[in-house]
């Protein structure tokens, strides 16, 4: 026989027709018969649907189910559309080292490749490309940036090319084969000269005055410096090589036995052309 | 052709049977959001779902309980809200019939015979409301798929993705408040005095 206490607890089981068809039988037996717990139970009954009634209120508004079924409708063409044909990727598992470039993300494969490819960059840049740069370079820059500051002390102040040929041979040296330019007064002037020494021999300097630029002219007899290493190119049928420091360039060519160095703030084309324009060969 | 003709209609098919349960999703909606454009959009956002999952529902198994399992997601992510039982709920402090035994106690000095019946309490349409509203949402989705629904407990456990005794315990713990907060809506306006016009 069933209690009231047992009754009660299957309360909400009962009500929401959670019980199996005996335990609901039972239930349903003792609330016939207990008076009390059936009008326990049919309060809760009628509290349950009372909650129902009182809230299950809203009608979904016209226009929302319209839209939700416009909707549903558009979307349906949608995907009744042909898709629009995507051309199929190739093979798409391939097999060795392909499968592995291609099944990954593009990312993991430029973090493969990116190193390889700086580093090889990196070996190209160190040791096999031609440079603007080499001590050479340096030298001649700094030297003009001296010159070009007032800081050099010139053996001879002239602008008189016979006169600088002149403190030159004066200094008779066994090897000094050098011309200084002939200035025709149009792109430049001379300055002045010092003896010095360039590229491991003793060098003669001169210096220039360009339109706007000073000019460092540094010449070497005999010097077996190797220049490859600098860029170089072709101008009116003459190699010449170059670079670059402290944003002055340096031009640098051999005549003969000789090597001239040319060095200003100007354009690297523009020191070829005044270096193929005003330095004559020597011809002796 | 024929082929894919039939698996059109078949989605047609499923959803204007999933239509048919649009007052039930919008009905709960309004109580979860308790706003009706936030109604309004978290049941359009269902139906979008549904069209685009409708793939995954397993023929055979129960379509009101998959849409209110999307419904609630909705609203989970739409809202971010979280549906976790409330830690701190004196629920025990409201024992068993309590709204039973108020009205009893109230009424006992009153001629009637049964407070069974329904015509001795008329709670008003905004109480309920309120009381059902006001409810910790981890207790009110349980009674509003239960009470209002009338889904299964086992059905309910599909939705909510929790156990069935947590699904029993959560929902015996809300109409236990649901009662006390009733109790106190209709205290406060008194339903007694407009009753003593007579019963029916």
């Amino acid at each position: 026989m069933t209690t009231c206490n047992e009754a009660i607890e299957q309360l909400h089981e009962f009500l929401d027709n959670e019980l199996d068809n005996g335990d609901h039988s039972t239930v349903k037996q003792h609330i016939e018969m207990c008076h009390k717990c059936c009008e326990k139970f049919e309060f809760e009954q009628n509290l349950k649907k009372i909650i129902k009634d009182k809230t299950f209120l809203h009608k979904t508004p016209q226009s929302l189910l319209q839209s939700i079924a416009s909707q549903l409708a558009d979307l349906e063409e949608e995907r009744n559309q042909p898709e629009p044909i995507v051309p199929e990727p190739k093979a798409k598992h391939n097999t060795g080292i392909f499968g592995f470039f291609t099944l990954r993300p593009a990312f993991v494969t430029m973090a493969i490749l990116l190193p390889i490819t700086i580093t090889c960059l990196a070996v190209y840049l160190v040791f096999l490309r031609p440079t603007g740069f080499s001590p050479i370079i340096q030298v001649a820059a700094e030297r003009h940036d001296s010159f070009v500051n007032d800081n050099m002390r010139l053996d001879l102040v002239s602008s008189d090319r016979n006169e600088i040929s002149r403190h030159f041979k004066n200094l008779q040296r066994p090897n000094l084969a050098i011309n200084v330019p002939e200035c025709n007064g149009r792109d430049t002037k001379l300055l002045g000269c010092k003896d010095s020494s360039f590229a491991g021999k003793r060098s003669a300097y001169v210096g220039l005055s360009g339109n706007h630029n000073k000019i460092s002219l540094e010449m070497v007899n005999g010097s077996d410096m190797n220049l490859n290493k600098l860029n170089h190119e072709m101008f009116k049928g003459k190699s010449y090589h170059f670079g670059r420091y402290k944003g002055y360039n340096v031009v640098l060519w051999r005549q003969g036995k000789t090597l001239y160095s040319m060095t200003s703030t100007m354009g690297r084309r523009d020191l070829m052309r005044v270096a193929s324009e005003s330095i004559r060969s020597y011809d002796k | 052709m024929g082929e894919s003709a039939k698996k059109e209609d078949k989605i047609k098919e499923f959803e204007s049977a999933a239509l048919e349960h649009i007052d039930s999703l919008f009905n709960v909606g309004m109580r979860m959001t308790r706003n009706r454009e936030e109604a309004e959009d978290l049941v359009q956002e269902t139906y979008l779902k549904v069209h685009r999952f409708s793939h995954t529902f397993k023929e055979g198994s129960n379509l009101k309980a998959w849409l209110f399992k999307i419904l609630r997601n909705t609203f989970i992510n739409t809202f971010r809200k979280k549906i976790r039982e409330p830690k701190e709920v004196h629920y025990n402090e409201v024992e068993d019939f309590y709204l039973f035994h108020k009205i009893k106690s109230d009424k006992a000095n009153e001629d009637y015979p049964s407070v069974g019946s329904t015509d001795v309490y008329e709670f008003l349409e905004d109480e309920v409301k309120n009381a059902v509203d006001n409810l910790p949402i981890a207790f009110k989705e349980v009674v509003l798929y239960s009470d209002i629904e009338e889904l299964s407990y086992g059905e309910i456990s599909e939705i909510i993705e929790c156990p069935i005794g947590t699904v029993k315990s959560r929902l015996f713990r809300a109409r236990r408040l649901l009662q006390k907060s009733l109790w106190n809506y209709a205290n406060e306006r008194g339903y007694l005095k407009e009753k003593q016009g007579g019963p029916k």
